[in-house]
C-alpha cells in the first residue's frame, strides 16, 4: 500500500509526454519566393499565388506578404501564352475561359524584379472515375480540453477505384459537405442582467464546410486496387443529425507532384514523437533560370478533376450524437444559409 | 611407476601454522631438477560458487613471480620445495594470501572469497587497481556488474547502458533514447554482445528500461579505442557484456520486487561440481496497473516486456568446460490507437573450453541471434501486419597461448551468415482491405574472418598489441538486382534492368584488412602513454528516419550499391595514478573518420521499398574528441569518478549529380547526435547503518536540430523553411539521478536490499526532439516535446535466499 503513491507519480510521469514552446533565436532569415500554382481542367477561374517567406516567430513580427507586380504567365507546347493577372495579396487570375487540357503541356513563367523564374513542364493525366465512394462508421479516441480521453463517433471516408493504363496513379483530394442543422432560437437569451428573449428566427439552417486538411492518395505498392482512406467526418451532433450530402473531389497528380505533396504532408504531421520524418528541405519544379541553387518553394501542377457526391443519412449510423442545444438563429452560426440547396 | 604419484598428486591438507594461517600441502612428483625448481599446477575458484577465477593475478613473492589465472582459473608457476606465500588478486574478490608448503610437483586448489558484501568502503572498479596504467589497452571501459549496481537505478533496475553512457567518449541520443553512441559513431556501429552473440535492440519501452538483466551478468567491457582483433562487424564501439556462471556448490534463488517489473532468479548445481544452472526472468505489469486506471488515456495504453534466461555450465573435467546460454526478450507498446508495435530477441549459444594445457587453450563457439519487430493495425479499412527480422547464424573457434607474462598470442576464425528479412506486409481480414501482400526481398549474406594478434611486453616499460584481422564478406541470393543508368542518380526513373541471382548465388564481394594496433609506454609505475590505431569494417546498416531506434527502423546489408562502412581511428592517452592506484586519471584524445556513412534523402521512404537503394546517400564521416577522466576508489566512504568529453561527430554528404544527391550543399554538418560536451559525474557515499547514497549528475550539449530559416504559406498551412540539415542546438543537457540503498537481513539469515531511486531529481525538462509546427490557437513557433517533466521514483526490494 505504501508503493502506492510512488507507482502513481511513476506511471504519470511514463505518461507525461509534453510539448512546451521553446525560445530559439530567429534573428537569420532568409526571402525565397514560394509558389502556389495549381492549374485544372476545372472550369473555374484559374489562380496562382506568389509570396515570400517570412521570419519565423511572433505572428506579428513575421507577416507572410504576395508578391505584387510579378509577370506571371503559362507556356503549352502549342505555343501559347497565357498571362495571369495580379488581383490582391499575391493572387494572380488567368484569362476567364483558361482551363488545362489533358495531355496538355505547361510550363510556368515567372519575373519578379530582374529575377526569372521557370517551372519544369508539366501535364495534365485523366482522372480515373471511382468504383464507389463509401463510408464506414468508427470511433477513435480524442484528448479532451481536460487531458482525459473520449471516444469521438462519425464517418471515415473511402474512395475504391482501380489503376488504369491511361488515367492517374496519384492523387490530391478535396472535400465539401453540406448538411441540416436544427438551433433553438426560442432559448435565446440576452442583456443585461441576461434575460430570456426568444428569437422568431431560425431554427433551420444549411451549414458548409470544406476540408483544409492535405488529403493524398495513390495505389499500394503491387496492387491495381485501392481503398483509399480519405478522411474522417467526425459527428459533433449537427452533421449527422440529417444528413450530411459529400462532394468529392480527386485532383491528379504526377508522380514528381505527388512526392512533392507527400514531403509536404510529412512536414505538416510534424508533432515531435519518436516515428516523426525529420525536417525536410522543400523545393519543386520552379528554378531561377539565372540561378539555379537559389531555393524556390512550390510545385507547378497540372491537374485534371474528378467529383462524386454521396449523401450520408444520419440513421443510417449506428449511434450518433445528440443534437447540441444551440439557444440562437441557426444563421449566426458561420457558414450557415436558410435557402435550401437545390439538390436537396 | 609414478601413477601413483599422479594419483595422489593432489593432496589438499590443512593444518595451522604458529601463527594460525592454513597452509595447503602440495604433494605429487619428486622435484629432480638441478635447480631445485619444479611446476606446480594451482587452481583459483570462488569460494561459494566453485567457479573459477579468470584473470586472477597471482604472486609468489620471495620468488618474484607473478602470474595471471587462465580461462579455467588455473596458473603454473616454478618454485623450490618449502612454504611459499601466494598472494591473489582478481575483480570482485578480497586480494588473499595462501601459504602453500610445497612437497612435490603437484595439483591444489585455493578457494577465494568474493569481497563484495563484506566491503566497508565502495568500490567502484572492474579490473586490478592499476589496470589503467598496466594494460596496453586505449579506450578500454571495464565495469563489473557489482560496480554497476553501486550506481543509481533507472527506473529501478540496474540499467548496463546508462551505466556505460556516464563514462569518457559516451552518449546517448535523446532524453530516454534507445541506444548510445560511442566517440561520435551512431547507434548501430556498437557491436552489442550478450554472451558473445549480438543484439540488435538493447532497451525495453523505447529506452526506459535495459534490456540486460544485470542478475546473470558477470562483467562489462566497452572497446571503444584499440578493439581485439577477434571482434568485429562494427564501426564504431563493442559493448561486451559477459554471461556469469550458476553456482556449483549450492542452490540459490532471488528476487526483486519493483514498481513497474519484477525478476527472480535461481541458481545451483545439479551435478555438484560438475553442472550448475541458473535461470532468470523479468516481467512487467505496467498493462496491469494501466487498466486499473480511470483515465482512458492511460487505461487503453498497454506497455508490457518480458526476458528470461537460462545458462548451464557443464564441467567435463579440469580442461573441458561447455556453457550453454538463451535470452528471451519480448516488447509490446500501444499508446491508445489502432497501431501497435512488437518486438523481441532471441539467442542461444553453446560452447566449449578446452585446454590443451596450460598455456594453450581453446574455444569453440556456435550461436544464434534473432531480432524480430513487428508493426500491427487492427483498424477496420486496411487492417496489416510489418514484420522484419534479423538473423545471425555463428560459429567461432578462438586460440589463447599464453608462452608467459611476456608474450601471448590470440588467434581464430569466425563465420556468420546474416539472413534479414527488411519488411513484410500482410494484409489482415477486415471489413474492406485492398493492401495486397507485399515483401521486400530477403536479403543473406556470409562473413567470415580471420585474426591473429600479439600481446608483447618486451620489458616492463613497453608492451605492445598487434592484431590484424581480415574479413571476407558475400552478399549472396536468392535476391534479383536492380541495374540504373549509370552516371545517373539512382531512382526509380533511371532503373534499367533487373539480373536475377538464384539462392546461394554470390551477388558481390567485398574484403578487407583491418589491423588492430596499440602499444603502451610506463613513464614509471604510475604512468603511462599509450597509443592505437584501429580499422573496423561494418555490413550492416540501420537506415532509419526517425528520433529514435524504433521498430519502423529498417536494418539493410552492403549489397553491389551500398559498400561497407570503413572506419579508421587514431587514439592516444596519458595516464596517471596517484595514492598506490586509488585515484586514478586519464586523458585521451581521439580521430575517427567513417567511410561510406549512411544517411537518407529528404523525404525518403524507407518503408517496404524494394529500391531503398535510391533513397540513401552515403558520404563522408569524422569525429575527433577529447576524454578527461578522474576516478576515485580510495578506503574511504567517499568515491566516484568525473568524466568529461569533447567531442564533435560531422558528416559531409557530396554527390555527383545534383543537390538531391547531397546534403547541404555537400558541406560538413554535424550528426543527429553530435553533443560537443559532455560531463558525469558519479558520487557513491556510504552512510552509517548499511545505508548507501549514490548519485550521478549529467551535463551536456543541447542536442542538434534542424532550424528553419522562414515560414512559408502552402496548402492553406504555415510550414517551416528548412535549407540546411542539423544547423541549430537545443537546450543544455543537465540532470541529476540518485539512489538510496540498504542491506537488510530477514528471516534471520538471508540478505536483502532495499532500493530507492529518483531518476531526473529536480525534475528537469530535457527535450526528446524540437520541431516546427502551426498549431489552432498559437502562432507558427519552435516546441519541445519532452518525456519526463518530473522526477521518476522508484523502489525496488531484493531478496537473497542462499
Amino acid at each position: 500500500m505504501r508503493l502506492r503513491p510512488i507507482l502513481l507519480i511513476a506511471l504519470a510521469s511514463i505518461f507525461n509526454f509534453c510539448s512546451q514552446p521553446l525560445d530559439v533565436d530567429n534573428s537569420e532569415f532568409e526571402t525565397v519566393l514560394v509558389v502556389e500554382a495549381h492549374i485544372t481542367t476545372e472550369d473555374i477561374e484559374q489562380s496562382i499565388r506568389v509570396t515570400e517567406t517570412a521570419r519565423y516567430g511572433d505572428i506579428f513580427e513575421g507577416t507572410i506578404k504576395g508578391v505584387i507586380g510579378a509577370k506571371v504567365a503559362l507556356r503549352d507546347d502549342l505555343g501559347n501564352n497565357i498571362r495571369f493577372i495580379h488581383t490582391e495579396n499575391g493572387f494572380y487570375f488567368g484569362p476567364d475561359n483558361f482551363k488545362a487540357e489533358i495531355g496538355r503541356k505547361y510550363i510556368l513563367t515567372i519575373e519578379v524584379d530582374d529575377k526569372s523564374y521557370n517551372s519544369l513542364p508539366e501535364a495534365a493525366i485523366e482522372a480515373v472515375d471511382l468504383d464507389s465512394l463509401y463510408t464506414t462508421f468508427n470511433k477513435y479516441p480524442v484528448v479532451t480540453s481536460t487531458g482525459n480521453v473520449d471516444y469521438q463517433g462519425g464517418t471515415d471516408v473511402y474512395a475504391r477505384f482501380r489503376k488504369t493504363s491511361s488515367t492517374a496513379s496519384h492523387y490530391m483530394w478535396k472535400y465539401s459537405g453540406t448538411y441540416l442543422i436544427k438551433t433553438y432560437p426560442e432559448l435565446y437569451v440576452g442583456g443585461m442582467p441576461p434575460t430570456p428573449m426568444p428569437k422568431s428566427c431560425c431554427a433551420d439552417c444549411w451549414q458548409t464546410e470544406s476540408g483544409s486538411q492535405l488529403i493524398l492518395s495513390s495505389f499500394p505498392r503491387g496492387s491495381d486496387l485501392t481503398d483509399a482512406e480519405l478522411f474522417f467526418l467526425p459527428d459533433d451532433g449537427y452533421r449527422f443529425y440529417n444528413k450530411y450530402v459529400l462532394a468529392a473531389k480527386r485532383y491528379s497528380l504526377s508522380q514528381e507532384a505527388y512526392n512533392f505533396y507527400q514531403l509536404l504532408e510529412s512536414q505538416i504531421s510534424i508533432s515531435g514523437d519518436i516515428f516523426d520524418a525529420p525536417p525536410a528541405i522543400i523545393r519543386g519544379n520552379i528554378l531561377n533560370i539565372d540561378n539555379i541553387d537559389e531555393p524556390v518553394v512550390g510545385y507547378f501542377t497540372v491537374s485534371d478533376v474528378k467529383a462524386d457526391t454521396i449523401e450520408i443519412l444520419g440513421v443510417s449510423l449506428p449511434e450518433r450524437s445528440g443534437l447540441p442545444v444551440f439557444p440562437d438563429d441557426c444563421l449566426v452560426l458561420p457558414r450557415t444559409t436558410t435557402t435550401q440547396p437545390v439538390y436537396w | 611407476m609414478k601413477k601413483y604419484l599422479l594419483t595422489f598428486a593432489v593432496i589438499a591438507a590443512s593444518c595451522m601454522t604458529s601463527f594460525g594461517q592454513k597452509v595447503t600441502i602440495v604433494d605429487g612428483e619428486k622435484f629432480n631438477n638441478v635447480d631445485k625448481k619444479d611446476a606446480i599446477f594451482g587452481t583459483l575458484k570462488d569460494q561459494e560458487t566453485g567457479e573459477g577465477l579468470i584473470g586472477a593475478i597471482v604472486r609468489i613473492a620471495d620468488q618474484n613471480i607473478a602470474t595471471v589465472t587462465d580461462i579455467n582459473g588455473d596458473f603454473k608457476a616454478r618454485v623450490p620445495l618449502g612454504q611459499h606465500k601466494i598472494n591473489v588478486q582478481s575483480i570482485g574478490y578480497t586480494t588473499s594470501t595462501f601459504v602453500i608448503d610445497v612437497r612435490g610437483s603437484g595439483k591444489f586448489t585455493l578457494y577465494v572469497k568474493p569481497n563484495v558484501k563484506e566491503l566497508d568502503a565502495v568500490v567502484i572498479s572492474g579490473e586490478r587497481p592499476d589496470a589503467n596504467v598496466s594494460s596496453t589497452n586505449v579506450g578500454k571501459s571495464s565495469l563489473s556488474i557489482e560496480s554497476i549496481k553501486e550506481l543509481p537505478k533507472a527506473m529501478g533496475e540496474v540499467d548496463i547502458i546508462k551505466s556505460i553512457a556516464m563514462l569518457p567518449g559516451v552518449n546517448t541520443g535523446s532524453e530516454l533514447s534507445s541506444g548510445f553512441n560511442v566517440r561520435g559513431g551512431s547507434a548501430d556501429q556498437n557491436l552489442i554482445l550478450l554472451g558473445g552473440v549480438p543484439i540488435y535492440n538493447p532497451s525495453h519501452l523505447f529506452g526506459f528500461y535495459t534490456a540486460f538483466n544485470a542478475d546473470v551478468v558477470s562483467n562489462v567491457s566497452l572497446y571503444k579505442g584499440a578493439v581485439p582483433a577477434s571482434f568485429g562487424g562494427r564501426a564504431s564501439s563493442v559493448l561486451d557484456i559477459e554471461y556469469r556462471s550458476g553456482d556449483y556448490n549450492k542452490w540459490k534463488a532471488k528476487a526483486t520486487v519493483g514498481v513497474s517489473a519484477s525478476s527472480i532468479m535461481v541458481e545451483g548445481p545439479v551435478i555438484k561440481d560438475k553442472l550448475a544452472v541458473l535461470v532468470s526472468a523479468r516481467k512487467s505489469y505496467l498493462d496491469y496497473i494501466l487498466n486499473a486506471f480511470n483515465n482512458p488515456q492511460i487505461s487503453e495504453s498497454s506497455a508490457d516486456f518480458s526476458d528470461v534466461n537460462v545458462i548451464a555450465d557443464y564441467r567435463l573435467n579440469d580442461k573441458n568446460k561447455i556453457k550453454y546460454a538463451l535470452y528471451r526478450s519480448t516488447d509490446s507498446f500501444n499508446f491508445v490507437g489502432d497501431t501497435s508495435y512488437h518486438w523481441s530477441n532471441f539467442n542461444q549459444s553453446i560452447s566449449w573450453n578446452h585446454s590443451f594445457s596450460d598455456k594453450l587453450s581453446s574455444k569453440i563457439s556456435l550461436s544464434q541471434s534473432q531480432y524480430k519487430n513487428q508493426i500491427k493495425n487492427n483498424s477496420s479499412i486496411n487492417a496489416f501486419e510489418l514484420n522484419a527480422e534479423i538473423e545471425n547464424l555463428i560459429g567461432k573457434v578462438d586460440f589463447e597461448y599464453m608462452q608467459s607474462d611476456k608474450l601471448s598470442v590470440n588467434a581464430g576464425v569466425d563465420f556468420s551468415r546474416t539472413n534479414l528479412q527488411p519488411g513484410e506486409l500482410i494484409p489482415q481480414p477486415s471489413e474492406a482491405n485492398s493492401l495486397v501482400t507485399q515483401k521486400v526481398q530477403e536479403e543473406h549474406a556470409n562473413e567470415f574472418a580471420g585474426y591473429l594478434e600479439l600481446d608483447v611486453s618486451p620489458s616492463k616499460k613497453i608492451s605492445f598489441s598487434a592484431g590484424l584481422r581480415y574479413n571476407i564478406y558475400q552478399y549472396l541470393g536468392e535476391h534479383a538486382i536492380y541495374g540504373y543508368r549509370p552516371h545517373e542518380p539512382l531512382s526509380e526513373e533511371n532503373l534499367t534492368d533487373t539480373t536475377y541471382y538464384a539462392n546461394g548465388d554470390v551477388i558481390t564481394t567485398y574484403t578487407g584488412w583491418e589491423p588492430r594496433l596499440s602499444a603502451r609506454y610506463s613513464i614509471n609505475s604510475s604512468t603511462s602513454f599509450k597509443v592505437a590505431l584501429n580499422r573496423m569494417y561494418q555490413y550492416i546498416h540501420l537506415i532509419s528516419n526517425t528520433n529514435a531506434i524504433a521498430p519502423s527502423d529498417t536494418w539493410k546489408l552492403s549489397d553491389n550499391e551500398l559498400k561497407p562502412q570503413i572506419a579508421d581511428q587514431a587514439s592516444v592517452g596519458l595516464y596517471k595514478n596517484f595514492r598506490d592506484n586509488k585515484i586514478e586519471t586519464s586523458v585521451e584524445v581521439f580521430y575517427k573518420t567513417v567511410n561510406n556513412i549512411v544517411d537518407y534523402k529528404d523525404g525518403a521512404e524507407l518503408f517496404l521499398n524494394d529500391h531503398i537503394e535510391t533513397e540513401l546517400l552515403t558520404g563522408f564521416g569524422k569525429s575527433y574528441g577529447l576524454e578527461l577522466y578522474i576516478k576515485s576508489n580510495t578506503s574511504g566512504r567517499l568515491n566516484g569518478w568525473i568524466s568529461y568529453t569533447y567531442s564533435r561527430s560531422e558528416r559531409r554528404i557530396r554527390g555527383a549529380f545534383n543537390e538531391i544527391e547531397s546534403i547541404n550543399g555537400g558541406d560538413w554538418y554535424p550528426a543527429n547526435y553530435d553533443r560537443p560536451h559532455n560531463f558525469t559525474n558519479v558520487l557513491v557515499y556510504e552512510l552509517p547503518k548499511k545505508w548507501k547514497l549514490s548519485t550521478t549528475l549529467t551535463l551536456k550539449s543541447g542536442q542538434v536540430f534542424t532550424k528553419p530559416v522562414g515560414k512559408f504559406n502552402y496548402a492553406g498551412q504555415i510550414l517551416p523553411l528548412y535549407t540546411e540539415r542539423n544547423n541549430a542546438r537545443g537546450p543544455f543537457y543537465h540532470r541529476l539521478d540518485l539512489s538510496l540503498t540498504r542491506d537488510f537481513t530477514f528471516l534471520k539469515k538471508y540478505q536483502g536490499e532495499f532500493n530507492f531511486s529518483v531518476y531526473n531529481v529536480y525534475g528537469r525538462s530535457n527535450p526528446f526532439s524540437i520541431y516546427y509546427q502551426d498549431t489552432e490557437g498559437a502562432p507558427p513557433q519552435p516546441y519541445q516535446l519532452i518525456l519526463l517533466t518530473t522526477p521518476f521514483p522508484s523502489v525496488s526490494v531484493t531478496f537473497n535466499f542462499e
